[in-house]
């Protein structure tokens, strides 16, 4: 009724949404830092996609994978066979954030030694799990005069990519190894009479492979509707996991990695 | 108020929002499978670049017999070399990796390497690359040197497709540079002789001219004990004897009254288990390795022979009884208490236990009523059994590699008796003896 009053109902109503909008874009400002950090420090590898989701990788046919963009090749001067005995090598602090510049340091390390024995390119003990060279963060300790820079990434690799489809394609050399390690567990023995007869039982194990190797969250995703199937598929995982798989490739840079595992029938019956 | 609320309720919903989808989008994950109809690696191994004409044998010889292995693993596919493109590379330099995808060669993973020669040295360089991958970082990089001998190169190739099929099956071992030990009659009487994994390089041990059966490595691969027939109190009769690999030579061990055969290590390889029947019945005994303090494990009517300790456990030993009448299996725990009889679903005589690596898989013999031996495994806790061999002579005295993959035994099948592999599965069998009668092969645990 006051015209007045009226106009000062207004103008509350205003500053109010006024402040709501303030809010709003502080809010997003934090989003957006807070976003900007975790990407920075890896924490969110991958970028759209990654969700669990139903969409079958193959690994190992060139069919289905998604390649990432094509990497630009670049031939180096470092030629250091020496370095190709990485067992033999003094154990080194972690490889700084580098970038081609690195390669350099290569070349200052020493000349080829005189021809000796073989036995001396040979460690008498297990190497570890990541002594090879393969993902390894920094320079390749072989004498490779190949050198890749796949968007510059410090460590050899900047990860980006689609989720899984990227790890695929990325650490196919890892899967094959998870999948070898499972494989050798699977008592397809434990199975009864009606799963070792069929020719299309199927089951799916989902779970998550951390950074050490161990497993944990092991469950059937997709159940045979046999017990014994579902049992021996899990068991298997879950036995792999008790050994420890290999450790995450060590130039990966999340924690963890959620992996499903399709049990198709075995070969021996 | 409503207002303020749904803009609060709103703000807060954003917000959650935004962390969660950031979340899920950092999560990566994959999905694969095993069993049949799915794929396995596809490897090319280029031939090796020889660095001079000298070099040329070697090279041929170290690319064939890496590829040879490599097939021999069964855990990858090697793309045939026909399908190759013209140019190898022989320095990671010269890599194309695209040529090597596309068809026909189709691979996922390229070997190949150089090698150089003179007349005091052979170097191999080489490496395995995922050509798939964009971080295209060797997955394996090794310079071998060494004695510019086939037997050095053959070597070097063992090692190096050790190297690659340990990367592809996260971290277990190949099985390339193992060796079998076996029985062989050619030179004129049963003696113990080794040869590598895929039969070359077959040499004999011992030179007693007598008979000398079932030889059994031990853990650390060092030393070879194994059935001989010696003299004891005027007699000759059968003894546990002890080859040392280190020195060349046997190494004592204390001769027992009666028949001792079939000797077995435990795992960590302190003491040897073996029938004996130096109390009068053939029975187990168990024994520190260098014979000391034999004791006594089974004590049942009938004979016990042919332990096998469990390689994971420790804690079981199966072996084989005719307590019952004919020859069966049992399993007993390593203080030779609580044993019991394995049933299998038919009679018949069933012999030559053998635990898998993983100490869950039993392969043993098992003659049928109206057949021949054939190889079976049993998986222990289920008591489920598989036949490996069928209507292909006698199969008999099967030993794990220690991939568990892979199977040696002796066969008949070819009309004489001859040392065999296979898969675990009963496919890709493959001959390693020609010469002479040979039986008994045992594997090498490394």
């Amino acid at each position: 009724m006051d015209p007045i009053g009226g106009t000062q109902h207004e103008d509350q109503s205003l500053r109010q949404f006024l402040i709501y909008s303030i809010i709003m874009h502080a809010s997003l400002a934090v989003v957006v830092v807070v976003s900007a950090y975790i990407q920075y420090h890896g924490k969110a590898w991958g970028g759209i996609g990654g969700n669990l989701g139903g969409t079958k990788v193959n690994l190992v046919s060139a069919a289905g994978i998604p390649m990432p963009k094509e990497s630009v090749v670049t031939e180096s001067k470092a030629v250091d066979p020496t370095k190709g005995l990485h067992k033999e090598e003094p154990p080194k602090p972690p490889e700084p954030k580098t970038d081609a510049k690195k390669i350099p340091k290569f070349e200052k390390e020493k000349p080829l030694p005189p021809s000796r024995p073989s036995r001396t390119l040979e460690n008498k003990t297990p190497p570890p799990d990541n002594a090879v060279p393969y993902g390894k963060g920094g320079n390749p300790d072989l004498p490779t005069g190949y050198s890749q820079t796949p968007g510059g990434g410090s460590s050899g690799v900047n990860v980006q990519g689609q989720g899984g489809a990227d790890f695929a394609s990325r650490y196919a050399r890892y899967i094959e190894g998870v999948k070898s390690r499972i494989y050798r567990n699977w008592n397809v023995l434990s199975l009864d009479n009606t799963a070792r007869a069929s020719r299309t039982m199927h089951c799916a194990v989902t779970f998550t492979i951390n950074r050490d190797g161990s497993t944990k969250d092991e469950h059937i995703s997709e159940s045979s509707g046999n017990p014994s199937y579902d049992y021996a598929a899990l068991h298997a995982v879950k036995s792999a996991g008790a050994e420890r798989l290999e450790q995450l490739p060590s130039d990966y840079s999340g924690s963890y990695v959620v992996a499903t595992i399709d049990f198709n029938p075995p070969s021996i019956r | 108020m409503h207002a303020k609320q749904r803009w609060l309720r709103s703000l807060w919903a954003f917000i959650f929002l935004a962390f969660v989808g950031k979340a899920a989008d950092g999560q990566d994950w994959f999905r694969t499978a095993i069993g049949i109809d799915t794929n396995k690696p596809r490897l090319a191994i280029a031939d090796f670049a020889a660095r001079s004409d000298a070099a040329k044998p070697h090279a041929f010889l170290f690319t064939q017999v890496v590829r040879d292995d490599l097939q021999f693993s069964g855990i990858l596919e090697l793309a045939s070399p026909s399908f190759y493109p013209p140019q190898a590379p022989s320095v990671p330099a010269e890599l194309k990796p695209a040529v090597w995808i596309d068809p026909p060669t189709n691979a996922n993973f390229l070997g190949f390497g150089n090698l150089s020669e003179s007349t005091a040295e052979v170097a191999i360089e080489a490496w395995l690359y995922d050509v798939r991958s964009p971080s295209s970082q060797a997955v394996v990089g090794k310079v071998y040197r060494g004695a510019p001998t086939d037997a050095q190169v053959r070597k070097f190739a063992h090692q190096f497709a050790d190297e690659i099929i340990g990367k592809l099956s996260g971290g277990l071992p190949g099985v390339a540079s193992t060796q079998i030990a076996f029985v062989s009659s050619r030179s004129g009487s049963k003696e113990i002789w080794v040869m590598d994994y895929d039969g070359t390089n077959q040499h004999q041990l011992t030179t007693l001219k007598s008979i000398s059966l079932t030889p059994r490595w031990s853990p650390d691969a060092s030393r070879i004990a194994f059935t001989c027939f010696a003299p004891y109190g005027g007699l000759t009769s059968a003894q546990i004897c002890m080859y040392s690999l280190d020195t060349g030579k046997l190494v004592s061990f204390p001769r027992f009254r009666g028949t001792n055969i079939t000797p077995a290590w435990s795992p960590d390889g302190t003491q040897i288990i073996f029938s004996s029947s130096m109390q009068g019945n053939p029975e187990l005994y168990v024994s520190d390795i260098n014979g000391g303090r034999p004791k006594r494990l089974t004590n049942a009517n009938g004979a016990s022979m042919s332990p096998s300790w469990n390689p994971k456990t420790g804690q079981t030993v199966a072996f084989v009884s005719d307590r019952g009448g004919t020859p069966q299996l049992y399993l007993m725990n390593s203080d030779g208490t609580s044993d019991t009889k394995l049933d299998l679903p038919d009679k018949g005589y069933v012999i030559d236990p053998a635990w898998a690596p993983n100490g869950q898989l039993l392969a043993f013999s098992w003659r049928r009523p109206n057949d021949n031996y054939d190889l079976y495994i049993m998986d222990a806790a289920t008591r489920q059994i598989v036949e490996l061999t069928r209507d292909q002579g006698r199969n008999e005295r099967p030993s794990w590699a220690p991939d568990g993959r892979h199977l040696v035994f002796e066969s008949t099948r070819g009309g004489t008796r001859q040392i065999w592999t296979m898969l675990a599965d009963g496919s890709q069998p493959h001959q390693l003896t020609t010469g002479g009668h040979n039986e008994s092969p045992n594997w090498s645990p490394r």
